[in-house]
């Protein structure tokens, strides 16, 4: 399977620098989107609750400043921003505007079980339990069909979890669509199916994983975000029959968990233009629901056989990744929408043509720990940017070159890279929006790396996206911020490995002393005696 | 020898300027006055708009360019020049022809001379030179580090040698021809209408102790060099100059002088050809001193710079004669003397720029910023400009440990900075050997500092903890809390904490593989289902 297979943005392919995957999708392709219309480009650090220091942004026109925060931008207020983060505020507001949401209520610690079961009851099972300020999904118990599994319930929310606040809500059954409104219009919509293979008719199932996997490797935003083989996945499959062997038919897609958790290998899928009117005005009608809110991700639950829906929460700072590159439907210009909102006067255009991206990784070093405290991100070329490669080969090294072109290089304010591949072989490319000084350029480092030397030297067009500086990539230099940025995500990494060994190790002890293994041990042993 | 004949600023010690080494030396220190002060500190790539009138050279690396802001004003510098210094003074102070002729007509003191253009013929020159009479110099009018300097010229054929050198050899072909002034070489630094520092310039030389060669004196000197943040780059090195001088006076590298005899190895004083700076601001004569702001005064707009003099008829001057100015000076051999005290010259030039910042300049002074850090983003051109944070000030509370134990686990460090961040605790962890490491470390809360000792004690790695009382005044640290260990260090880390990560996958592949055969089984899958509850999330 080739990239070329997904509907993505041109102008965004091969842009995002590794360090901007992830986590940061959003932050980086608003910023770049602005910063390639010329817009003036800050970062800088602000502390948080963690004493840690995070990333934010701010894009500066003539006329104005707009400061950001992931995908929020200054037109959201601050009382907004409260009342998104308190799902208890957020349902008031929603149900004044009279928006359809889950029937429920938040119960405070005094509240006792006894008074929960009764309301639970009276807006009838199936229910969902959740704590009011949890997040990533942490306490949250869906489908809960009977008094008895309610009570089990809360004694593992409300004491062992120790989220004593909750909100009982009725279960809705259908898809999970997160929808995407700026100024009384749906821009995005995705569906978020959750992790799943479709069939050749000859691969086994992990056969598929494998190959999924690597496809995902190429979306920035799920990159490091494959199907995992968690317990999650072996109680799904496992109740469906089917294991790592089986071989689903040509064109069968078999939903390997339950969960759509895009982080957890689900896959988003573009439904902007299926999503029905309806369901577009329900969107709509919950963001301006809150005031001061001209934008927003809404989380919906939708059953679109009924063509009913309900909106369960609204994210100021929705993660955008999943509009701008769906496993399936057409890329929805997110960061173009925002900037064309807030600088109406700068240039989409400009974007849209641009060869180059800003690199972001001793950006973030430095404001991460402190050393700066606000960068201004060195200007994208005002023209569209001209490429050209220089190959040098050579039977002898080329060590001693390796300075002087480097100084040489970063002297003269070009954009594009040295890369040393070995002693005796490296790559230039070097970009200017002036093809002129471009060739002079060229002209002068190739006489400059011939002279008195036998090289094998070839020049070639090339073509971008190239990070806007001129990186010096030599494996044998090791920079202290790349080491930083190893360092933190292999130690992420690891937390991360650590928490899979421990879910093994407790799903084995359960196994181990589940009666039914046992039972199938003496059962075992005595067909072994039996045969004896 | 060193320690008892130079005074070098307190706050200002080799290790403080460790990262700013050669020409980010001047800069660095200017800088670092005026952030100590409260100032904000931005430090910028050529590529920014406010240098693109200024006058600079060699800034396509970072650390020569830098801006301070007060409430009020903000100032740009390029390594020790401020913008309040005329492009015309730079360009003047760069052409010594031009120079000659601003300082004649101010009537200041300089040696008589002509310039003489590229389509002047060497006859012509020779010619000039008979008349103006020997011994004589010639320079090329372009040059610095004393470059095709020629001195001392005593008669003709010297004088077509040295032409043939300068206007054929180095294709310098404008070049200055003057009167040779025996005398001491001066450096001074002129700030507004006080010297506020005064270096004699002394050529290379090494003192005998009865015993050791010239080589081995040299040898020894080079090392005394090493330690000086101005000198480190510049040890006196052996080459023809250098032997024709010693062969001169009679004297081969293995002579061995006699005990405090003094042996000049070379004519120039220049510092960076292996001269000695030594303090003598307070020996200079007033004379001197006001020759030499009248020099600046010449120019216009020329409000603080270097000047370098020469005093023919006493040692310390009841007269001087200017040889130069320098509006782009380097003052590191101003702050780090050979002998004698080390001048401020970053406060003076700060006072100068920012009187309003007076009343501050005793803050900060033990702490910097992380220079060679900040810089990063600004050498790979990602960023126009980078600001500083502010320094958090020196703390109430202060503690020194010693710590014992396995400190050197990626763990422990990681948790202690993230510790020292919660806890509000500054100040540094330096290792002292493979199993020891000393501790500095401070806080506005007495008991946020026993915390940090609390923590630092229940950690698995810690072996003993030991309180250490001494003078922390002295005590260099940086902004937050810094772990003081080398590249090597981390790269080793890293590669630990890889291998440690391989095991780990490792393990958990099996424990995964473990649990799948025992749940592939239909029955079992089916059983295993209805016991675990599902949960949905979203």
């Amino acid at each position: 399977m080739v990239t070329s297979q997904f509907n993505w943005l041109p102008h965004l392919e091969n842009a995002i620098p590794y360090e901007a995957t992830q986590k940061k999708i959003s932050l980086y392709t608003i910023a770049l989107e602005g910063w390639r219309r010329g817009l003036t480009l800050k970062f800088y650090s602000e502390i948080d609750g963690n004493h840690e220091h995070q990333l934010r942004y701010s894009l500066a026109s003539k006329e104005r400043e707009h400061h950001f925060q992931g995908s929020k931008g200054d037109k959201i207020s601050n009382e907004a921003q409260r009342i998104c983060d308190d799902k208890y505020l957020t349902n008031e507001a929603l149900k004044k505007a009279g928006v359809p949401i889950p029937l429920g209520r938040k119960f405070e610690k005094e509240k006792t079980d006894q008074e929960l079961v009764r309301y639970a009851e009276e807006i009838g099972f199936p229910i969902v339990l959740k704590p009011t300020n949890g997040s990533g999904g942490k306490g949250v118990i869906v489908n809960i069909t009977s008094v008895d599994e309610l009570t089990r319930s809360l004694q593992y929310v409300r004491k062992q979890l120790n989220y004593e606040e909750v909100i009982i809500e009725q279960f809705i059954t259908g898809e999970e669509f997160r929808v995407y409104v700026l100024n009384n219009e749906v821009i995005a919509a995705v569906n978020r199916l959750p992790a799943n293979v479709i069939g050749d008719g000859k691969s086994r199932i992990s056969q598929l994983i494998e190959q999924k996997n690597e496809e995902r490797k190429k979306v920035p935003h799920l990159y490091n975000r494959p199907i995992k083989l968690d317990k999650q996945f072996y109680t799904t499959t496992g109740a469906m029959g089917i294991t790592l062997l089986t071989i689903p038919l040509k064109n069968e897609r078999v939903m390997l968990k339950r969960i759509s958790n895009i982080s957890t290998g689900g896959d988003p899928v573009d439904v902007t233009d299926t999503m029905t009117e309806e369901m577009k005005q329900i969107a709509i009608n919950a963001a301006n629901a809150i005031p001061d809110l001209p934008h927003c991700g809404v989380d919906m639950i939708i059953d679109r056989n009924r063509n009913k829906g309900v909106v369960i929460e609204l994210n100021t700072r929705p993660g955008i990744g999943s509009h701008l590159f769906p496993i399936e439907g057409k890329a929805r210009d997110i960061p173009k929408a925002l900037i064309d909102d807030y600088f109406p006067e700068s240039d989409h255009e400009k974007a849209r043509r641009s060869d180059v991206y800003f690199p972001l990784k001793e950006i973030e070093y430095v404001l991460r720990k402190n050393y700066g405290k606000e960068v201004i991100v060195t200007p994208a070329p005002s023209e569209p940017v001209v490429f050209k490669k220089l190959s040098v080969k050579s039977t002898e090294s080329l060590k001693h070159l390796k300075s002087d072109l480097k100084n040489r290089l970063l002297s003269e304010h070009h954009i594009g890279f040295l890369d040393m591949k070995n002693d005796r072989e490296f790559e230039i490319v070097l970009g200017n929006p002036d093809p002129n000084k471009l060739q002079d350029a060229v002209e002068n480092l190739r006489n400059f790396i011939e002279k008195g030397k036998r090289v094998d030297l070839t020049i070639e067009p090339f073509s971008g996206p190239v990070s806007a500086q001129f990186a010096i990539i030599d494996p044998h230099v090791k920079k202290e911020d790349d080491l930083f940025h190893e360092i933190e995500e292999t130690i992420a990494e690891r937390l991360k490995v650590e928490k899979e060994i421990q879910k093994a190790k407790k799903r084995l002890t359960s196994i181990k002393n589940s009666r039914y293994l046992k039972w199938v041990l003496r059962k075992n042993k005595r067909t072994l005696l039996d045969k004896k | 020898m060193k320690n008892n004949e130079q005074h070098w600023l307190p706050h200002l010690s080799p290790q403080v300027v460790e990262e700013a080494k050669g020409h980010l030396l001047c800069g660095y220190t200017i800088a670092l006055e005026g952030w100590r002060r409260g100032l904000q500190l931005t430090w910028y790539t050529d590529q920014a708009a406010p240098f693109q009138s200024m006058k600079t050279w060699y800034v396509h690396k970072p650390g020569k360019l830098f801006s301070l802001s007060s409430s009020t004003q903000t100032h740009y510098f390029f390594r020790s020049r401020g913008d309040l210094v005329s492009n015309e003074a730079v360009e003047a102070g760069g052409d010594k022809g031009e120079t000659k002729k601003i300082l004649l007509s101010a009537q200041v003191p300089t040696p008589k001379g002509d310039t003489f253009s590229s389509d002047v013929t060497d006859e012509a020159i020779k010619e000039f030179a008979v008349k103006l009479g020997y011994p004589l110099v010639l320079k090329p009018v372009n040059g610095s580090f004393g470059r095709g300097v020629i001195s001392n010229i005593s008669n003709d054929e010297d004088l077509a040698k040295a032409l043939y050198l300068v206007r054929g050899e180095l294709n310098e072909k404008e070049v200055i021809v003057e009167e040779y002034l025996p005398g001491k070489e001066y450096r001074l630094y002129v700030v507004g209408d006080k010297v506020v520092g005064a270096i004699e310039r002394v050529p290379a030389n090494v003192t005998g102790d009865g015993t050791a060669t010239i080589r081995e004196l040299m040898e020894a000197k080079n090392r005394q060099r090493k330690d000086n943040p101005r000198l480190v780059s510049c040890p006196i090195e052996i080459d023809d100059e250098l032997m024709q001088k010693l062969e001169k006076e009679g004297r081969s590298l293995e002579t061995v002088p006699g005990k405090d005899e003094v042996v000049f190895l070379r004519e120039k004083s220049n510092i960076s050809l292996g001269g000695d700076p030594v303090d003598r601001l307070d020996e200079l004569s007033d004379e001197v001193k006001r020759i030499a702001i009248e020099a600046l005064q010449a120019f216009p707009d020329f409000h603080h710079g270097g000047v370098d003099v020469i005093t023919p008829s006493s040692d310390y001057g009841s007269d001087a004669v200017v040889l130069e100015v320098n509006p782009t000076a380097q003052i590191g051999s101003l702050l780090f003397p050979m002998k004698g005290k080390g001048r401020n010259i970053p406060s003076a030039i700060i006072d100068y720029y920012f009187p309003e910042s007076k009343s501050q300049a005793n803050k900060n002074r033990r702490t910097a910023f992380h220079f060679k850090e900040l810089l990063l983003p600004l050498e790979t051109r990602a960023t126009i400009s980078v600001d500083v944070p502010p320094p958090t000030s020196d703390k109430r509370y202060h503690k020194t440990l010693i710590v014992a134990g396995e400190l050197n686990e990626l763990e422990f460090k990681q948790g202690l900075k993230k510790a020292a961040v919660r806890m509000s605790v500054s100040g540094f962890m330096e290792a002292k050997s493979k199993h020891t490491s000393f501790f500095y470390i401070q806080s506005d809360s007495e008991e946020k500092l026993g915390q940090f000792v609390d923590y630092i004690q229940g950690e698995q790695s810690v072996q003993h903890v030991e309180l250490f009382p001494m003078d922390h005044s002295l005590l260099f640290f940086k902004q937050g809390f810094e772990i003081r260990e080398d590249k090597n260090q981390v790269m080793k880390d890293l590669k630990r904490l890889k291998r440690n990560m391989k095991k780990l996958q490792r393990k958990q592949s099996l424990l995964v593989g473990l649990v799948h055969s025992y749940t592939s089984t239909k029955q079992w899958g089916k059983r295993a289902y209805s016991s675990i509850k599902t949960k949905r999330v979203y």
